[in-house]
């Protein structure tokens, strides 16, 4: 059998229907044969509750795992407010999931415990981690840090943080039959695996450089010694109130704060900023640190094309040659609401180096885990924004 | 002395131009710092237009988004609203998908219950049962009812426009930051509105939302107006169909009496018949032996009474045999016996048996056929019987020298006999009753010329025992068509 993979997408307005009907079409096109997993992406338009019972009314044991998200991504396209239902089954691939909770209190226990669980169930060669996190709690850099502790630095990971229609709404992990919020979500694949990761961004700074000058974990309290939320009041000549709490988050997801990528200053990691604290300091959706050099970053519709090309170019170059079974792809909602209407030119340039046929599972993520400067860094994975991460595998 | 002198004046002196130097390359340092910088300004300043620039063009493409999506939302909720006729269906549709990706997440649809004028929730998304009492309770206490649906535009109320101090208000009670409502009107008077609203500060309803919110009532009144319109419809129909049924009930009644009484009425002709056919048979038997002078001689003017006796003695046995065929025929107690019979035959024996009575006349009769199916399953005896009715008939009501014409067609499946003459007519009061049994035509003519007004009602019957049918075309004075056909097989 090998391993077979089917993808199922519905846009119903009837929740039920909508997952039943996405279940389905996966179903059928694994020729009804047993689901290793079910990676589900669900828009939050619909009724959470009702689409995983539609779902589990047609897939009712196998492991399932997932996360609420903008859009899905498959071989048909972006699709926006959506139900998508992935299934992979296979003879040679071992799926072992973990959910780590309560993210806001403690990011890297949860990411460990999520990795951990998975890790421990597995009995094949461990080869990669597909990890889903609520993006409005915690810090998206500890949670990484704490899968990393237990898989090891190096070891390839890639996922994102999960969306809601609006900034800082409730956004939901899934695991079994089990709805959660502000928790990390993650599939551990084990066995024969060949692996291709590429990741780019295409977001460009603007503007002079900053320098920030005092920060601590993922809060930026003074840039340039001034306090932090006045680079979006100078740039965006808008006074504090209309960037309080959590306006500046729409704001900050297409206008981030690039944090110069040390040894290239061609490479930013990018950050959002999540909401502004009274005192007008910026909490950021992951780390960052004093003294580091940073910028207002744009995007451009042209160079984040480009940066899908780049992201499969590397992909492919480092799957050295294999026969692709399936990517797994997950582009950040910046991406989506910069293409707009021509968000499915991004996943046809990748369909065009990847293979037209080639299977795709994926969804748009607030933030992405990936292998930043996959070349410099020996393939760490890094939380970023405003990237597109491409894994390919290959039996 | 002098030479230190000497060294330290150029001491000095070298400082001097060191110092000349040196302060010259500051300046030109900070020069170039400054210009620097003054760029990298320069650069800034243009990079926050990019940045306006960008923003504005990001709204746009976010507002004309929002619109293409509502557009087309709501065009698929029309398709499926076209298709129902059920007010909750119709309700069920607006659903929260629906609401949010028209980009709010509260949604309320209010209708005015005829009886109380009070407004009650049919729809609401994003509310719990207890907001929505609550919500209700204030609405109708507070009378909003004229700022939210007796306009007959859209509202749009946001935190922002706080001098409409009842509207503000509203946000509060609906919590809500902004809401947009249309009212719903159906039959040109406003029913009730609908309202979407958001909590957060980015979805804030814009004129945008108006348009798409106006055309989601317009289809809302439209389809209470289609269902109340169907309801009735669907009302009156089932009243229509529930007194064609009672009516029918009732027919199938009278119907039922009309086929007993029917049945009665044959069983009594045909009993009757009996009863008269018998003492009728030893009548026409003595009259006979009398009349051979079996008993003695007959005088003459006893020979023509006795004729006179026999002759209507035989009018009279005619008379009942003709009574008890129908009665047989319409009790279903006669059955046709149906052979296939040649039509040739058929119509030279009749020729035959009503030649004597066409020359005594003096009429013309002409026969037509055109068919090339010579063959009719038929009883024989029964359509020969037919057709001299209607053929004796024609002569009899036929003037001298006037014409009858027997007609055979092929029609589809049927046979079509006609007999056609050129006799007086059947008066038009006449024509509904010309099948009645007992008819006799109301007109100088007709008196004259015997008959029991049997022989019509007989035709009929035989006709429709061969599941045929017979009808006729008369004009008054010129001439009168029968027609009936016999189906071939």
């Amino acid at each position: 059998m090998a391993t077979l993979t089917g993808t199922g997408i519905s846009t119903r307005l009837d929740s039920f229907a909508a997952g039943k009907e996405a279940a389905l079409s996966a179903y059928h096109q694994i020729g009804r044969n047993d689901p290793g997993i079910a990676i589900v992406f669900i828009s939050t338009i619909f009724d959470q509750e009702l689409v995983l019972q539609g779902i589990r009314s047609i897939i009712k044991d196998p492991k399932l795992i997932g996360c609420s998200s903008a859009g899905s991504i498959s071989t048909y396209g972006p699709k926006r407010d959506s139900v998508a239902v992935f299934i992979i089954s296979s003879d040679s691939i071992e799926f072992t999931c973990g959910i780590g909770r309560e993210i806001s209190k403690n990011s890297r226990l949860a990411g460990h415990k999520a990795s951990k669980q998975a890790s421990d169930s597995a009995h094949k060669p461990k080869q990669a981690y597909v990890l889903f996190s609520d993006s409005f709690s915690g810090n998206s850099t500890n949670i990484l840090r704490g899968a990393q502790e237990t898989l090891g630095t190096s070891f390839p990971i890639i996922g994102g943080g999960s969306c809601n229609t609006e900034c800082t709404k409730k956004t939901y992990q899934y695991i079994g039959s089990e709805i959660k919020t502000d928790s990390v979500a993650g599939v551990l694949f084990s066995g024969d695996i060949k692996l291709g990761m590429g990741q780019s961004s295409g977001w460009q700074p603007i503007g002079k450089p900053h320098k920030i000058t005092k920060a601590r974990f993922n809060i930026i309290k003074e840039i340039d010694k001034k306090i932090a939320v006045e680079l979006y009041q100078e740039y965006f000549e808008k006074p504090f109130e209309e960037l309080q709490k959590e306006r500046i988050c729409k704001l900050g997801i297409s206008y981030p704060i690039g944090l110069r990528w040390p040894g290239d200053s061609k490479k930013y990691l990018t950050r959002v900023p999540l909401m502004t604290e009274d005192a007008g300091s910026l909490v950021m959706n992951g780390d960052v640190q004093e003294g580091q050099d940073i910028n207002l970053m744009m995007g451009d519709k042209e160079a984040v094309l480009e940066s899908a090309k780049e992201a499969a170019s590397e992909a492919i170059g480092n799957i050295k040659g294999y026969k692709i079974k399936f990517a797994v792809i997950f582009s950040d909602i910046a991406r989506l609401l910069l293409l707009r209407k021509d968000a499915h030119k991004e996943i046809d340039l990748i369909k065009e180096i990847i293979g037209k046929n080639t299977p795709i599972l994926g969804c748009y993520t607030f933030g992405e885990y990936a292998p930043f400067d996959i070349s410099e860094s020996k393939g760490q994975s890094h939380f970023n924004n405003q990237g597109i991460s491409i894994a390919l595998f290959s039996e | 002395m002098d030479v230190y002198i000497i060294i330290s004046a150029l001491t000095i002196g070298i400082l001097f131009i060191l110092y000349y130097f040196e302060k010259n390359r500051r300046t030109a340092s900070e020069k170039l710092n400054k210009r620097l910088q003054d760029i990298i300004n320069q650069l800034d300043s243009q990079a926050k237009i990019i940045i306006k620039t960008d923003l504005a063009l990001n709204r746009a493409q976010e507002e004309l988004d929002k619109k293409i999506t509502g557009l087309y939302t709501l065009h698929e909720l029309g398709k499926e609203i076209s298709s129902t006729f059920n007010i909750d269906n119709l309700f069920g549709l607006i659903n929260q998908p629906f609401v949010l990706k028209l980009g709010f997440s509260k949604l309320l649809i209010m209708l005015k219950n005829d009886a109380s004028g009070m407004l009650a929730t049919r729809s609401s998304v994003g509310y719990s049962e207890v907001e929505i009492k609550t919500i209700e309770s204030e609405l109708n206490k507070r009378k909003f009812i004229n700022s939210l649906f007796k306009k007959e535009q859209s509202v749009i109320v946001n935190r922002e426009n706080e001098n409409i101090s009842q509207e503000y208000s509203l946000l509060d009670i609906l919590s809500v930051e902004s809401f947009i409502t249309a009212p719903i009107i159906v039959k040109d008077e406003p029913v009730g509105f609908i309202l979407m609203g958001n909590t957060s500060v980015y979805g804030k309803a814009i004129e945008g939302d108006s348009e798409l919110l106006s055309i989601l009532a317009g289809q809302i009144g439209t389809a209470i107006e289609n269902t109340k319109l169907y309801t009735e419809l669907f009302g009156s129909h089932k009243e229509l169909e529930r007194r064609v049924a009672e009516r029918t009930q009732e027919l199938e009644k009278l119907n039922e009496e009309l086929k007993n009484l029917n049945k009665m009425k044959s069983d009594f002709i045909s009993a009757v018949s009996h009863e008269l056919r018998t003492p009728l048979t030893s009548i026409k038997g003595y009259a006979s032996i009398l009349m051979a002078g079996k008993l003695g001689d007959v005088l003459p003017a006893q020979k023509e009474r006795l004729e006179k006796i026999d002759k209507h003695s035989n009018s009279l046995v005619h008379l009942i045999n003709n009574l008890l065929d129908i009665a047989r025929i319409e009790s279903g107690k006669v059955q046709m016996d149906m052979k296939d019979i040649s039509l040739k035959e058929i119509l030279d024996s009749i020729v035959d048996i009503i030649t004597p009575q066409v020359k005594e006349k003096n009429v013309s009769l002409k026969v037509t056929s055109n068919t090339k199916f010579d063959k009719i399953k038929a009883d024989q005896i029964q359509l020969e019987r037919a057709l001299l009715n209607l053929l004796s008939n024609a002569v009899k009501f036929t003037p001298e020298k006037g014409r009858v014409l027997i007609d055979i067609q092929e029609k589809d499946n049927d046979i079509q006999f006609s007999i056609e003459d050129t006799g007086i007519g059947i008066p038009p009061q006449d024509i509904p009753k010309v099948f009645q049994e007992f008819f006799r035509a109301d007109n100088a003519l007709d008196q004259k010329i015997k008959g029991s007004g049997l022989g019509l009602s007989l035709v009929k019957k035989i006709v429709e025992a061969h599941k045929g049918k017979i009808w006729f075309n008369t004009e008054l004075g010129k001439g009168t068509r029968f027609t009936f056909t016999l189906p071939k097989y």
